[in-house]
């Protein structure tokens, strides 16, 4: 009986460490949750930033590699480049070209075996 | 569950208030009465409780469900405002049309708490902007000034960094062309809420967009899905400029061409001269830059006598042996019609095509008769509206007046009936292809979808001999200098003489080569038109001289870029023959 008096006597201080343990548990959480969707929304912020960043670049690179714009730097620089338009004559298919017959002595040719074939 | 709660929670409170009795009782043992009310009261209080707490625990499992709302808000509120559109990609995926962000700078003179200082530091990242100025930009109560317009990235940072309150950015979609003008009839351009007025922009804003964008799903940080089209960039580029090469060399007012792949339809390159650059749209207003390829019409001359040999071979009423009579001018309608290059004999069918013979063209058309040919061009779409996605699209200018014998005979080779470059390249791919007129289209496509969406409009025997025509006037005809070694070239050639004053001149002339290749089994149909060449010292004005080459130059080019692998060795007079059916 006075065992069961002590017991009841500590159930409600145990109900109210609970509580505020509960409580202590659930604000931290919370503070948690905010500081990640925050952390989430600034990667976002720089994802985006990023994206345009990249989308800029882009753009830029396009630019730069116009196929006009490559025509008229190789037009005014032919010195620098040394580029020429080349011949229909040159463009040829892959199999059209004459491979040489393998040497039966060739022992890294044997290897590579007929790549290219 | 609110319910299931209660229930629970009432088990539970039951359980607690029998209890009760066990440890009360004892100490007040006269009151049962008083006890039992006190039981009721305390069970009262508990479900009152019970419920209070049902709810808090209900609300909490909603909040639980609810997004968490971060304390510090990134987005702009401008954000919304600056429509997004998706970015244009060639075949190739090489951008043709992007989005890019520029920012503004703006201050609020009212929210700025020292102007000096303020002005110092906008001077330090934009010494364009004179201390002076902003003092006196930045002074006052007002609520919101410009300050500068589309800075760059680097110079939005740098401010940003400086830190100094009431001064703010818009960042704003811009529409940037990367390659210029380099497809502009066909891209076309946007205004400056990002809408698409012309071309291209104005089909995929017609076709859904603008529709996102009225409900506000084109905001900022929207990345739309690109759109990829059917041209290629290089040879859009090789196209352009052979045209203002050959613009430059012939002295030419305009140049047009266009470049179609029979089997799918797909427009690979379109090009018109004088165009614009779609960065500053303004310049498409100008009348003299109109889109000559589908929103102009001419009278393209001799190049119509394809159409006119392949009317008369699919009717069946005509043969390519059969002979017409040209060693005379022809008398209609109180006209005579006579010939260029006059051979002043009868001529097979084959003859009138690669000698280019009004008279003959003529007389073929006055077998199929006017009902006929009306009915053969209606077939080919020569009579409606060209096709194709782009808004700007011309009607055929109709003879004004009654389509008879006469209109019969000079639409024959191409007067009195003015139709798009456009139309003649759609049609002339039909009769290349096999006979399937197929939708020309500036979106990639495969050649089974092309061939579902097509129609047969002549049969493929009528397809093999136009073939052959083609060929046969490049080696032997006036499309000699189109030719391109290794690329078994065909075509057709066209000089007609332009109209000024209601009167066709004898020196202006309106030129056309209209090819097709490679001629043994053709791909690409190439349409290159010159308004108004002058002839070189030692050439002439005709079409041979100054379009010929031309196609000759940009198939030269833009063959290998297209897949087209040259051959040579077998092909040479035998070729002809071989063709021969």
């Amino acid at each position: 009986m006075r065992l069961l008096t002590v017991g009841r006597r500590l159930v409600y201080p145990a109900l109210v460490a609970i509580m505020v343990g509960g409580a202590a548990v659930t604000y931290q959480t919370k503070e948690n949750a905010v500081a990640a969707a925050d952390r989430v929304a600034e990667l976002r912020h720089l994802v985006e930033r990023e994206r345009i960043a990249l989308s800029l670049l882009n753009a830029e690179w396009s630019v730069l590699t116009q196929p006009s714009r490559l025509q008229d730097l190789v037009d005014r620089h032919p010195e620098d480049f040394q580029l020429a338009s080349y011949g229909i004559e040159r463009v040829v298919r892959i199999d059209a070209l004459p491979w040489p017959e393998p040497d039966e002595n060739d022992v890294l040719g044997r290897l590579i075996g007929g790549v290219g074939r | 569950m609110r319910v299931t709660t209660s229930e629970a929670g009432g088990g539970i409170a039951a359980a607690t208030v029998t209890a009760e009795p066990a440890w009360v009782a004892p100490a007040i043992p006269d009151a049962a009465d008083a006890g039992r009310a006190g039981r009721i009261r305390v069970m009262l209080i508990g479900g009152l409780f019970l419920l209070v707490y049902s709810v808090i625990a209900g609300r909490l499992i909603m909040l639980g469900f609810d997004d968490v709302v971060p304390r510090a808000t990134w987005a702009d509120p401008e954000a919304a405002i600056a429509a997004a559109r998706p970015d244009l990609l060639d075949r190739n995926g090489e951008i043709l049309a992007t989005d890019i962000k520029t920012s503004s700078l703006y201050a609020e003179p009212r929210n700025i708490i020292d102007v000096d200082e303020a002005a110092f530091a906008i001077n330090s990242v934009l010494p364009e902007l004179s201390v002076p100025w902003l003092q006196n930009r930045l002074e006052g109560n007002r609520g919101f000034v410009w300050l500068k317009r589309e800075i760059t990235p680097r110079q939005q940072e740098a401010i940003h960094n400086l830190g100094i309150p009431g001064i703010g950015f818009l960042t704003e979609n811009q529409r940037f062309y990367p390659g210029g003008p380099v497809a502009s009839h066909l891209l076309g351009a946007v205004n400056v809420d990002n809408q698409g007025i012309a071309g291209i922009e104005m089909y995929i804003d017609r076709n859904g967009l603008a529709e996102l964008q009225q409900y506000g799903f084109t905001g900022q940080g929207t990345s739309l899905e690109p759109v990829r089209l059917s041209i290629d960039l290089r040879v859009q580029h090789i196209l352009r400029d052979e045209l203002q090469n050959a613009m430059e060399l012939y002295s030419a007012i305009a140049a047009a061409g266009v470049i179609l792949d029979i089997h799918t339809g797909e427009v690979l390159a379109m090009s018109s001269l004088p165009d614009f650059d779609p960065n500053q749209p303004a310049q498409a207003l100008d009348p003299d830059r109109l889109n000559r390829v589908t929103a102009g019409v001419y009278e393209l001359g001799s190049v119509f006598k394809t159409l006119t040999l392949a009317m008369g071979l699919d009717s069946g009423l005509v043969n390519l042996n059969n002979i017409f009579d040209a060693s005379h001018p022809l008398r209609i309608g109180g006209f005579s019609i006579g010939d260029f290059h006059g051979k002043n004999r009868p001529l097979t069918a084959e003859e009138v095509f690669i000698y280019s013979s009004n008279i003959g063209a003529g007389r073929m058309a006055l077998v199929v008769g006017p009902q006929g040919q009306q009915e053969f061009f209606r077939r080919m779409g020569l009579m409606d509206r060209v096709p194709g996605e782009l808004p700007e699209r011309a009607l055929p200018l109709m003879p004004s007046s009654r389509w008879g014998d006469l209109t019969t005979v000079t639409a024959a080779f191409g007067h009195g009936f003015s139709v798009t470059p456009f139309h003649l390249a759609v049609a002339t791919a039909a009769l290349m292809n096999g006979g399937i007129l197929v939708e020309p289209t500036f979106f990639p496509r495969d050649e089974a979808t092309a061939l579902a969406r097509g129609h047969r409009v002549v049969s493929e025997e009528t397809s093999q001999e136009m073939r052959y025509l083609f060929r046969l006037n490049s080696t032997a005809g006036s499309g000699r200098r189109a030719d391109v070694d290794g690329y078994l070239v065909g075509g057709k050639t066209g000089t007609a003489e332009k109209i000024v004053n209601g009167a066709y001149s004898g020196s202006l002339v309106l030129n056309s080569y209209l090819a097709a290749f490679p001629m043994d089994d053709p791909q690409y149909v190439v349409l290159i038109v010159l308004d108004e060449p002058k002839a070189l010292p030692g050439g002439g004005t005709t079409a041979a001289y100054n379009a010929g080459p031309t196609v000759s130059a940009v198939i030269r080019r833009s063959a290998p870029l297209l897949g087209v692998a040259p051959r040579f060795a077998p092909f040479d007079g035998s070729t002809v023959a071989a063709f021969q059916l």
